[in-house]
């Protein structure tokens, strides 16, 4: 399966219309994160299919549960993952001068999305979506 | 005089590109400056670099911002990293995964400058690739649309443009070989000044209700007409290859001359369209490239001949132009 770089929310943003475990943007690797991209998102590597990854991207919000990350991760920190002056990035070694990104070795298995909510359709507030019109 | 570019009042700017910038993912920054603003009292500016264009991404939607004419949201390619014309040139995003639209603005007051976006749709549905609705005033500056793929069966349009509320500017904008409208603007109100339309599949111009006025807008080679519909009174000085130029000083059956294949800017030797346009410096006065426009105006989103020092151009430019005045 290929490989893909899962953003999600850490913590609640200004207008609450990105909320904390949202899934903000599933991309193909490029093994880069930004300098304002580390203590405000979580990035996560994952191995999966394309469909999956379309499923992921339409995921509805707080689609990750933070607790089960420690499941997955045994140090996981949650309190670290919402301090906005932490550049907490448990699942990458990144340069902190070139933003090149390395997956960490640690991470025990694919993390899946809250597995009690399905993929559904946002409401036209939310990014990335339509509303139907043309 | 005043730039068709816009300004935010006390701009708190990131960068983006690849890991050495603020953001490598439009999105994030989206997300991170999804804020009040009319109460921070700043505007959310991203400038974006050409570290590794084009840039693959999958569809954006501007959104959620509380913004104002003072504060607001702003996408721009930074300084040296702009196209100034050349669809070859500057930031290029493709937005991928056969999407409904690429960037989306639905937000008041948003601003997107000169970046290039063109639309990977190999799936057969319709793509607005630039669309703006359920909100106004957005401002469109030198953003180009092209459509590096028109045998692909999906419908793209390049930009669709239908805001409910003010009035939102186009300006020094081009859309290049869409396989459907090159601007489909509708039902609110919305102002086109010196945009280009080039090689689009149905219509350049489409309009088909609202408060539509296109000043100094330049349509070639469009499959159904270059101009569609019934614009506003205001409507001035536009140019057509058919008979279809709206407004007030029509320029109908030209005839125009490119720099290239696939290039909004007008050439040198071109008589379509050059000197042929209304001095808009009341309201601005710069072009595409960044360089000052001159009385008087082309018609498009190029000023040809302008003089070196405005930004390009070059001297023989101006004694090209002074040998046609005399």
């Amino acid at each position: 399966m290929p490989l893909y770089e899962v953003c999600v929310a850490a913590r609640d943003f200004g207008t609450g219309r990105a909320s904390k475990g949202d899934v903000i943007l599933v991309r193909d690797p490029i093994s880069q994160i930004g300098q304002k991209e580390k203590a405000d998102f979580i990035w996560i590597p994952m191995d999966l299919t394309e469909a999956e990854a379309e499923a992921i991207q339409r995921a509805p919000k707080r689609a990750f549960r933070f607790s089960r990350l420690r499941d997955l991760l045994d140090d996981f920190d949650d309190a670290r993952s919402e301090d906005p002056t932490d550049e907490y990035q448990p699942f990458y070694n990144i340069n902190r001068r070139t933003g090149r990104a390395r997956r960490r070795r640690s991470q025990n298995q694919n993390i899946e999305p809250n597995p009690n909510v399905k993929p559904q359709r946002r409401p036209q507030s939310q990014r990335g979506r339509d509303n139907g019109e043309l | 005089m005043a730039s068709s570019r816009t300004a935010g009042t006390n701009e708190n700017i990131s960068t983006f590109g690849d890991g050495t910038r603020d953001y490598t993912a439009i999105s994030t920054w989206e997300a991170a400056t999804d804020n009040v603003l009319t109460t921070s009292m700043i505007s959310e500016v991203l400038e974006c670099y050409d570290d590794s264009t084009p840039y693959s991404m999958t569809s954006i939607q501007f959104a959620g911002a509380a913004t104002s004419a003072d504060y607001r949201r702003i996408l721009r390619a930074a300084e040296g990293h702009r196209h100034n014309g050349d669809p070859t040139a500057g930031v290029k995003f493709i937005v991928t995964g056969s999407p409904t639209f690429g960037f989306r603005l639905q937000e008041n007051f948003f601003v997107l400058e000169d970046i290039i976006v063109t639309v990977d749709n190999p799936g057969g549905s319709t793509t607005n690739v630039v669309r703006a609705d359920l909100s106004g005033d957005h401002r469109l500056t030198g953003v180009i649309v092209i459509d590096d793929a028109p045998a692909q069966p999906g419908s793209k349009r390049g930009f669709r443009i239908f805001p409910n509320t003010g009035t939102t500017i186009l300006r020094n904008c081009a859309a290049i070989g869409m396989n459907d409208h090159g601007f489909f603007l509708s039902t609110g109100t919305v102002n086109a000044d010196n945009c280009t339309a080039r090689d689009n599949g149905d219509v350049g111009f489409n309009r088909t209700s609202g408060t539509i006025t296109v000043r100094n807008c330049l349509s070639d080679g469009s499959t159904t007409a270059d101009f569609s519909g019934t614009f506003d009174a205001a409507s001035t000085d536009n140019a057509s290859s058919d008979a279809t130029a709206p407004g007030s000083n029509p320029e109908t059956n030209q005839t125009f001359t490119y720099i290239a294949a696939d290039d909004p800017r007008i050439a040198n030797s071109d008589v379509g369209a050059q000197e042929l346009g209304a001095d808009l410096s009341a309201d601005f006065d710069d072009d595409i490239a960044f360089r000052t426009r001159d009385v008087p105006w082309d018609i498009g989103c190029y000023e040809a001949s302008v003089p070196t020092g405005s930004g390009g151009g070059g001297g023989l430019a101006v004694i090209y132009r002074r040998r046609r005045r005399s």
